[in-house]
């Protein structure tokens, strides 16, 4: 049977233990999660909370191909669910829950870690910082674009 | 003549949530891209240069060819997670 796949864009706070209970299976031993946090200081700025854009229905779209595109790399025998925020979060706030089960823990540990890359590399989603000074910036990504591999442009190791 | 509706995202939301034009039918996307740096004043060319056009389901392809009234979103690189 073919694992199970959740995805959601949640405007009110992502909880880990409901994560953990979607992808739970009496045959998975392993459950590993990944949780992205808003942090207090990018690149020497004090930051006081991030708001993120998300364009929603592609956003959606992009996450289901994504555990789909890993389901099928691990056999179908694995659970995953992957929740953004979208709105403004306080430092300490959780942006982002991977969590992914399967039988055994080294294809959750390596299935959790190629989402949250792709995620990043993939998902139509923006952050946009807010400094102690005032001042705020959209944060400079991965183009999506098919001429990106041409250009040179700002990444930013966030997150 | 087709009507384009182009969502903004990200570092083109200063210029509001859409930027709304007509092309001719034929336009490409590299068209609404030179189109959009018409529209939004002051915009950064190589941001614009960067983004992806997108509709709800996919990415657009660079050598897609509107010949419809089309809703669309314009993606800058983007930094989820």
């Amino acid at each position: 049977m073919a694992g199970k796949i959740y995805v959601e864009i949640s405007e009110t706070p992502l909880d880990i233990a409901a994560a953990h209970e979607l992808v739970a299976d009496p045959a998975h031993g392993a459950v590993d999660s990944f949780v992205g946090a808003v942090r207090d200081k990018n690149f020497g700025r004090s930051v006081l909370g991030v708001s993120y854009d998300v364009y929603q229905p592609l956003a959606e779209n992009t996450l289901q191909n994504m555990c789909e595109q890993v389901r099928g790399e691990y056999g179908g025998e694995i659970n995953i669910y992957i929740g953004h925020y979208k709105g403004r979060l306080p430092v300490g706030g959780i942006s982002v829950i991977i969590a992914v089960s399967t039988p055994h823990r080294a294809e959750s540990f390596s299935a959790c870690r190629a989402l949250i890359e792709e995620l990043k590399r993939r998902a139509p989603i923006w952050k946009q910082e807010h400094y102690a000074d005032g001042d705020s910036e959209w944060v400079q990504g991965h183009a999506l674009c098919q001429h990106s591999h041409e250009h040179k442009h700002k990444q930013h190791a966030h997150g | 003549m087709i009507a384009i509706n182009v969502k903004l995202f990200g570092a083109f939301r200063k210029y509001g949530d859409k930027a709304s034009f007509t092309m001719p039918s034929g336009a490409s996307v590299r068209d609404v891209k030179e189109r959009l740096a018409q529209e939004l004043k002051g915009v950064d060319p190589l941001l614009i240069d960067d983004s992806a056009i997108a509709n709800d389901n996919d990415i657009v392809g660079a050598d897609f060819v509107f010949t419809k009234d089309s809703d669309l979103a314009i993606l800058p690189p983007v930094c989820g997670g």
